[in-house]
């Protein structure tokens, strides 16, 4: 948690530029933003940075211990675990990322019409949105995953539904709350019209939420793309992620730790970075947040 | 109070109704069809016609669910496995005595380690103490803990034999599930914990009773925690909801005969009624531990207006296993 003094001038200035001001003073969000960074440079850049390809099978190596030649160790079939945590840090990241972005988009639009119609409409929609919620979301995204059946595509649906409901409600709170302000009032006095009311007061007032939600919804989608690909029901193998690749090394877990230890920790390191992240955000673009 | 609870029970109806047809008809248009699922494979084409009839799948999916939802309302009947062709109710109640025992002792777990740590993380903020519990904290909530469950597994089974690695049979079969599930939850207790303390510590009638000269475990205890308590217990609350519908992967590593358990191999065997039945059953579990939760705010706190009984910060950030 960083501490908030006050800040340089020039950087009071501007909103923005005091966010970044702040947020550069937390070295720890520094530091994991880079190492994020990092993650996201190599999983880009695997099929360069690798040094085996993700089918390249060798089954003379087969369940090698960490080692000069194979960082990681090797898997069942003599595949390089290293390479494969690489190769699939970009599925696990794709997955998250895009089923983040998803359920953002749908989770804003929903939050504002609910928040700013209050009505028939808004209650309609937050009606829809107990039902999803009386069911814990991993569990929500089995029951969609097994609906829709196992894939790529269909992982990054159901963990975008699953998470809906949440950005929805988060949204809506704080729209409500500006809604009751005088300057909208006064705004909607001189004859403003509805979108201009939406994107110049009340988007501006949520962005900061949404960022540091997103940030924390990428992290926790990393966490639930891994269970369903653990439980066989996301990504299917040989396509390497980081779910599926402990999943596989379970059944080797009293022989070779190295299976399941390193695609766990590529989980842990994104997380932790995430969850950091998106705290140091908060702290930086609306300190009345701060938990 | 009667009357709101008697009216958030009645709330919980619709909800309950909106669950089933949610889950009804994700499940009604998943892959597969049941009656070949009954018969297998290689059945004939005429029985699995026969078999379609008998289990009316063969009537509009509208008529279908109806006759679902009033099975369960007028007999409590929750449709037959399509595996053992047992009654739902009798496999998920088999189950549950299992999950429940698990959940409490996840609680217990959660609560005798999250709790204690994160008071004393607040009073002594920027402790060494405090830094090495905010650290392990932020480690333990970014863990699928599934994977912990993993490393456990690796640590106390493998290497050091202490422990088995799975089933459910006796008290040190439970120890490693409830550390799994334990340790993630007690982290985002302990952070909750510890935020709201903070926000309390300051205030002002902690100075007057410290000026008063009471003790200082008095004040943490009864002026300090007294107020902070409201986040603390939605965290509670809404892990034992979560974990009432099972430690869902955990259950799957461990291999404890609980529901989470139950609903992943009916989910893999396409058993839809079983999952049906365990899903509606989690989720009245999970509404139910919301309300008691609502209620208890106004026990505790008897300047909530239970009619905008709100949901607490803190509890957002909150993750299930």
């Amino acid at each position: 948690m960083m501490k908030t003094e006050g800040g340089g001038n020039k950087a009071r200035k501007h909103r923005f530029g005091d966010a970044i001001f702040q947020f550069t003073r937390n070295r720890l969000a520094v530091f994991c933003l880079l190492v994020l960074g990092a993650i996201i440079f190599c999983a880009l850049f695997a099929d360069l940075i690798a040094p085996f390809g993700i089918d390249e099978q060798q089954i003379s190596e087969a369940l090698q211990a960490p080692s000069r030649s194979h960082w990681f160790g090797t898997d069942n079939y003599g595949r390089d675990i290293f390479s494969r945590v690489l190769h699939g840090g970009r599925v696990s990241l794709l997955v998250a990322i895009a089923a983040t972005l998803l359920s953002t988009v749908f989770g804003v639009l929903f939050g504002s019409v609910a928040g700013y119609y209050e009505g028939r409409i808004g209650n309609l929609i937050m009606r829809i949105m107990d039902i999803f919620m009386a069911i814990p979301s991993l569990l929500m995204a089995i029951v969609l995953a097994a609906s829709f059946g196992a894939g790529l595509n269909n992982t990054i649906l159901a963990i975008a539904i699953s998470s809906i409901p949440s950005f929805t409600r988060v949204v809506r709170a704080p729209i409500l709350a500006v809604k009751q302000n005088e300057y909208m009032e006064a705004s909607r006095a001189i004859g403003a019209r509805t979108p201009r009311l939406i994107l110049r007061h009340i988007l501006p007032n949520i962005l900061a939420i949404v960022i540091v939600q997103s940030t924390l919804g990428v992290a926790n989608a990393i966490i639930s793309v891994a269970s369903l690909s653990f439980l066989g029901l996301g990504v299917q193998p040989p396509t390497p992620e980081w779910g599926t690749m402990l999943s596989a090394g379970r059944a080797y877990i009293t022989k070779c730790y190295w299976m399941v230890t390193f695609p766990g920790l590529a989980i842990v390191l994104s997380v932790i970075c995430l969850n950091v992240l998106g705290d140091a955000l908060r702290d930086a673009l609306d300190p009345r947040l701060k938990m | 109070m009667i009357e709101y609870i008697i009216k958030r029970i009645l709330m919980m109806i619709p909800v309950l109704i909106g669950v089933s047809l949610l889950v009804f008809s994700l499940l009604h248009f998943a892959p597969g069809d049941p009656a070949r699922i009954i018969l297998g494979d290689d059945a004939p084409v005429e029985a699995i016609e026969a078999k379609r009839e008998e289990l009316g799948l063969n009537e509009p999916f509208l008529v279908q669910y109806v006759k679902y939802v009033t099975k369960i309302v007028t007999k409590g009947d929750l449709g037959n496995s399509f595996k053992s062709n047992r009654p739902v109710t009798e496999v998920i109640l088999e189950r549950y005595p299992t999950t429940l025992k698990m959940a409490g002792c996840c609680i217990l777990m959660m609560v005798v380690m999250g709790l204690p740590i994160g008071i004393i993380s607040a009073v002594k903020q920027y402790s060494l103490i405090d830094n090495l519990a905010v650290t392990i904290g932020l480690v333990a909530v970014s863990m699928p803990n599934f994977w912990l469950g993993m490393v456990l597994i690796i640590i106390f089974s493998v290497k050091l034999k202490w422990l088995p690695a799975s089933g459910f049979y006796g008290w040190n079969y439970w120890i490693m599930p409830a550390m799994t599930v334990g340790f993630s939850n007690a982290a985002s207790l302990l952070r909750t914990t510890r935020s709201s303390v903070l926000e309390c510590i300051r205030q002002d009638y902690v100075v007057t009773a410290r000026a008063k000269g009471q003790k200082e475990s008095v004040v943490i205890l009864h002026h300090v925690l007294r107020n902070a308590l409201l986040p603390i217990l939605t965290v509670i609350g809404i892990s034992f909801g979560i974990m009432l519908g099972g430690a869902i992967v955990t259950e799957q590593i461990f291999s404890i005969p609980g529901i989470g358990k139950l609903m992943i191999d009916s989910i893999n065997s396409r058993d839809y009624p079983v999952v049906q039945g365990a899903v509606l059953l989690v989720a009245l579990s999970f509404s139910l531990a919301n309300l008691i939760v609502d209620i208890m705010y106004s026990i505790i706190d008897p300047r909530i207006q239970i009619k905008g009984a709100k949901k607490i910060k803190g509890a957002e950030k909150y993750d299930e296993n």
